[in-house]
């Protein structure tokens, strides 16, 4: 890239010292340009900032492009720019004044912040956008200024203003009432030539509801999943395996606050409802210091804050849950909330069809809220929370048990219970120091937990007593930080902050309690002794302008985490720069180190809520990763681009059991079950979209490959084999057709290499041991030479809906109709060996499991009113 | 998908403890898709080792795999080395130690009255096993209780033998509380290592249920025999790697797991070990 820029700088250079000769001294500003153009083939473009003048006296009739601009601008000094044979000239403002444009850009219906929001002024073509609570900052020359506001879906506002001195403007944006052509990814473009970062993706919660996904759970993991570079676990998996990555890897930020687990039903679904989401950023590489802690992913998600003119709402009903959300002024165009609540309802249906006896139950629900306050011109407080919550439970073995000696009976069950749930709350309060500097200080807690009960009744003695066992593992985590947001000039926006975490790990903690009716219960508590530890990280991050068209987002990330007896620490450098190629492409480069202290203990195969979260220990390293992308991305046509980016990944002390023992071998300690190695991962994505016209969506493309090896020479002989979410191509197709315009018709096709899967090739006799209690329950073991040395078939699917609204009096509703595997694709969820006896023949043979073998339609009613 | 046809591995294995015949099993594997768990050697001799002297080569039979030894004895702190030669020219080779017995110092005994998590209050016997664990090496047990009663039924004399189920309470059977090791599934089999007591005296906690000392109605004598084990790595490796990969095996979403061999030129595991036995005697 540095040898373009020399390259085009140098023949800019050339053009200026171009010899020009007039046949007159005397003329016009105008004149002289205009000569100019016809002698060297150039085009001049300039603003009317520009001082021209109607009649001016050269001193010399030869000369070069440069020495005349001197001359004819010599008491109004300009600055030129050339690209290719176009002179821009634009007044030079170092001499004038300059002061602070801040304020916000909201909703004028409801005052909501809009995020990421355009900020320009048309006279100096300064522009930013807004920030994560829809703030600005921009510095203008004195003057004459025309600054515009715009959001994708809203008008876009023109304020005109003489600035004398620093100014603040709150704009408020108008929705479109008709959106004409449906543009949803509008505001993409702008930030994506003009950011400096890679691999970043912005991705409108509009989109993500019209996706057809099962049973019509909308949902923004999965429509993640569909984005190159980001892939599922599998079938119904909500993992994110992010360039090689794995679900530990990514780290999920709800309104700053990090979530642990992010899967309902076991993975089919995810924890965040898009009926409570603002706005969605998915970070793949070129990441900015002020991320940190995870090696693969950011995705940073920002709730509503709520409406602050009026109360509003919606609900919707679907196969497997309902939805309700709320909103509204607790003091208008002052303070906020809004709500949002989801539960399944399996359960409440199953108990009609379930006898008194044997029972199961499934439930999950998720709550999201938000209140925020502006406290002062310069203050906003916003206190926000999310809980979840899973539970499976059987209940069976039904009795009766006498109360006392009159006869009366109680009747009991017992009880088998898995369950887990989030719990994260977060209280912001952002403050302005004086026109340039925004500051945000966070305190927030995430709690994870994990947990299995098991409750029996039982008489003794007639005495009715029982019996239970708990166990649960999970992490909490207390964050206090602060980010302050810089704005020197606007070539620089200057970010920095510092972050204190103190993690409590219970990994194991068995309650086992046994208690007599009415006699004192007794509680014994094995295990699981909290781990405390502290993670501190400080980070300065710039993102600016080296020239007209080169920015550059460099940053450095320091960051510790202490575990007993010792302490790791690491410092990470970012930069990311981008050079702007013509008027509608950008190339751009990005290389990142990133460093995480957490590792996730895998139970199965695929991402599970009993995996357990561990700190790195003396014996296990922190991971690392350094990460390059280079990238070009390109405006084909307004709404309609198409960006090529290629990485390259390496890991350091990446984990993996080793052989002969795994998650549930108790009889070593779980940093001793581990070996550690190193990784790589490299890809080229390439990502075609189309955010505007009838037809909307994209197609991705993903050619990737990742390897792991292990110190331990005995895993997979030492030698390189495909990392577990290793897949060579991957391909998302999503399309939405807006045939009428308030119906659509969303059609979304995946396609991926499958899997890596170890699979034994061979068997051999296994003896019975000469102390054991018991027999095996096989007389071979099975022989896995190798890891990961097979693959599942390739996995491709269909999905199809179709999405009605309709305006109604009370406000609008939505039909969605829909069909998951239309063409009943049977994609495999595992395989397994089974036996059968066929007379005589006994043989055995490979089987696959499919989740979903056959299409499974779907259908949502939605009320917004 | 089709499962790639690999060449068959030669399989061996022995437990050798004092005082007993070699039992020694030789054959093949097998591919992962055949019925049979195993092959016989078409034909085959095995070498024997003690602490590094050849003690003859011997023909292996034809008919079965596993062949019966008893001219050789063996003792603690013997090196036995095993080499099995297939007709085919390859080799497969195998050695252990054969440890010191542990001692068992005493065992004491006290009946208790129990709640036991989600049962029925019960009597117990608490068991505390004194031994002393070995400083230099890493040492790994088991620890394993024989229940068997003399009596007669009817007119006939009877006899029964099992394998007693106690209650684990020492520490030592969930020594890695961080791991939840006792969360309800693998039953390791009375498995432990020195992890805890390392080169010290160590009183082992066990409770032995009242079923197991009760004397049935035609039982007049009961013995129960408690075994401590001192196993080589590779018996307790193998062994725990076992019932690891069966632990979970019902669920295909659990990955499947290697299993220890110890031995060049194919699988399996030639492994010593060696007990002490002390007992209690209940009589009518």
């Amino acid at each position: 890239m540095l040898i373009v820029l020399v390259t085009a700088k140098g023949n800019g250079q050339k053009l200026l010292f171009t010899p020009i000769t007039f046949q007159t001294t005397e003329g016009s500003t105008e004149f002289f340009l205009s000569e100019i153009e016809k002698q060297a083939d150039v085009i001049f473009s300039y603003s009317n900032l520009v001082c021209f003048k109607s009649n001016l006296t050269l001193i010399n009739t030869s000369g070069t492009i440069q020495s005349f601009l001197d001359e004819l601008f010599l008491n109004c000094p300009v600055k030129h720019e050339i690209r290719g044979r176009k002179i821009i000239l634009e007044p030079d403002n170092a001499s004038t004044p300059r002061y602070v444009v801040r304020g916000y850009i909201r909703d004028q219906t409801n005052f909501e912040s809009l995020l990421q929001a355009n900020v320009y002024d048309l006279n100096t073509l300064q522009g930013t956008v807004t920030n994560n609570f829809g703030y600005y900052t921009l510095i203008l020359p004195q003057g004459s200024a025309k600054l515009v506001c715009s959001y994708v879906g809203y008008d876009k506002v023109v304020s005109h203003f003489n600035l004398k001195s620093d100014t603040i403007i709150n704009v408020s944006l108008l929705p479109k009432s008709d959106l004409g052509e449906v543009k949803v990814t509008g505001e993409r473009y702008p930030g994506l030539l003009n950011s400096a970062r890679t691999s970043t993706i912005h991705l409108p919660v509009e989109q993500v509801k019209n996706v057809p996904l099962l049973l019509g759970e909308s949902d923004v993991i999965k429509t993640i999943q569909l984005l190159p570079g980001i892939q599922s676990g599998g079938e119904g998996n909500a993992g994110l395996y992010v360039r090689g990555g794995g679900p530990d890897q990514n780290l999920v930020l709800i309104d700053d606050v990090p979530v642990y687990n992010i899967d309902h039903l076991l993975g089919f679904f995810s924890v965040i409802n898009a009926d409570a989401v603002n706005r969605i950023e998915v970070i793949k590489g070129g990441f900015p210091a002020r991320y940190g802690g995870r090696l693969s992913s950011v995705m940073d998600i920002r709730l509503y804050e709520g409406n602050k003119q009026k109360y509003q709402g919606s609900a919707s009903l679907g196969l497997l849950s309902s939805k309700f959300a709320i909103e509204g002024p607790i003091k208008k165009e002052k303070s906020s909330f809004s709500l949002s609540f989801r539960r399944t309802y399996y359960d409440l249906i199953a108990d009609f069809f379930q006898d008194d006896g044997d029972k199961s139950r499934y439930y999950f629900y998720d709550l999201n809220g938000k209140v925020s306050f502006k406290l002062s011109d310069n203050d906003n407080l916003y206190i926000s929370g999310f809980t979840g919550k899973d539970k499976y439970g059987a209940y069976f073995n039904r009795q009766e048990m006498p109360l006392s000696a009159n006869g009366s009976f109680a009747i009991t069950e017992d009880e088998n219970e898995i369950g887990w749930r989030n719990i994260i709350g977060s209280a912001r309060w952002t403050h302005l120091f004086g026109a340039k500097l925004f500051s945000n200080f966070t305190c927030s807690y995430s709690n994870y937990r994990f947990d299995v009960r098991h409750l029996q009744n039982y008489l003794s003695d007639g005495e009715w007593n029982y019996g239970e066992q708990t166990y649960f593992s999970g992490i909490r985590d207390f964050t206090a930080k602060i980010d302050l947001n810089y704005l020197p000039s606007n070539n620089h926006h200057i970010r920095m902050g510092s972050g204190l975490i103190k993690h409590v790990f219970y990994p194991g903690i068995n309650v086992v309690a046994n208690d007599v009716v009415g006699g004192a219960s007794l509680d014994t508590i094995y295990g699981g002794e909290d781990l405390l530890r502290t993670e501190y990280s400080l980070y300065l991050e710039d993102d600016f302008q080296i020239l007209k068209r080169v920015k550059v987002n460099a940053g450095l990330r320091y960051s510790s985490f202490f575990v007993p007896n010792s302490f790791y620490q690491s410092l990470e450098p970012r930069i990311s720069c981008r050079y702007l190629w013509g008027t509608s492409g950008a190339i751009k480069a990005s290389y990142s180190k990133m460093t995480q202290y957490l590792h996730l203990l895998r139970s199965s195969l695929i991402s599970m809520p009993t995996d357990i979260w561990l700190p790195v220990s003396e014996k296990t390293e922190p991971m690392q990763t350094t990460q390059y992308a280079f990238g070009v991305e390109y405006e084909i046509s307004s709404g309609f681009n198409v960006s090529l980016e290629a990485y390259f990944k390496d890991f350091q002390n990446i984990l993996t059991f080793r052989n002969e023992t795994n998650f549930f071998d108790f009889t070593l300690e779980w940093d001793d079950k581990l070996s550690s190695g190193i990784g790589e991962s490299k890809g080229l994505e390439i990502l075609l979209q189309k955010s505007s016209g009838r037809v909307t969506g994209w197609i991705g493309y993903t050619f990737s490959k990742t390897i792991n090896q292990f110190k331990d020479t005995n895993i997979n002989n030492g030698e390189a084999f495909p990392a577990n979410f290793d897949r060579t191509h991957d391909i998302s197709i999503y399309t939405t057709y807006h045939f009428k315009k308030k119906a659509n018709l969303s059609v979304s096709w995946t396609y991926g290499t499958g899997s890596p899967i170890t699979l034994a090739e061979s068997k051999y006799y296994s003896p019975p041991m000469p102390t054991g209690e018991k027999p095996f329950n096989h007389n071979y073991n099975e022989h896995i030479d190798s890891r990961n040395n097979y693959r599942m078939p390739d996995y491709h699917r269909l999905d199809i809906g179709f999405n009605f609204t309709k305006d109604t009096k009370k406000g609008e509703r939505l039909w969605s109709f829909g069909v998951i595997n239309a063409y009943s694709r049977q994609n495999p969820y595992f395989l397994y060996f089974s036996g059968s006896q066929d007379g005589a023949d006994s043989q055995r043979t490979l089987n696959q499991f499919s989740l979903f073998p056959i299409p499974i339609p779907y259908v949502r009613y939605a009320l917004k009113f | 998908m089709n499962i790639a046809d690999v060449p068959e591995e030669l399989v061996m294995y022995s437990f050798i403890y004092p005082d007993s015949a070699l039992n020694l099993f030789t054959g093949k594997s097998t591919s992962i898709l055949s019925p049979s768990n195993y092959q016989l050697f078409s034909e085959g001799r095995f070498r024997i080792y003690l602490n590094e002297n050849p003690l003859g080569t011997y023909l292996l039979p034809k008919d079965t795999a596993w062949s019966n030894w008893k001219e050789f004895i063996f003792k603690a702190g013997d090196v036995v080395k095993v080499e099995s030669f297939e007709s085919g020219g390859r080799i497969i080779t195998g050695s252990t130690r054969i440890p010191e017995y542990v001692p068992v110092i005493k065992i004491d005994t006290t009946s208790i009255k129990s709640k036991i998590e989600g049962k029925p209050e019960k009597r117990f016997l608490e068991c505390k096993l004194l031994f002393k664990d070995d400083p230099v090496n890493d040492n790994f047990y088991q620890l394993h209780v024989v229940r068997e009663g003399w009596g007669t039924l009817g007119t006939k004399p009877y006899y029964t033998r099992r394998v007693v189920s106690i209650e684990k309470e020492d520490p030592v059977f969930y020594q890695y509380d961080e791991s939840g090791s006792i969360l309800q599934g693998l039953n390791f089999q009375g498995l432990f290592t020195d992890y805890l007591f390392d080169g010290s005296y160590y009183a082992l906690r066990f409770n032995i249920p009242e079923t197991e000392y009760f004397l049935d109605y035609y039982e007049e004598k009961v013995k129960i025999s408690i075994y401590l084990y001192h196993l080589t790595f590779d018996y307790y490796a193998f062994f725990r790697s076992k019932i690891i990969s069966e632990g979970y095996e019902g669920l295909p979403i659990y990955e499947s797991l290697k299993i220890h061999n110890n031995v060049n030129g194919g699988l399996g595991v030639i492994a010593g070990l060696n007990f002490h036995v002390d007992s209690l005697l209940f009589t009518k």
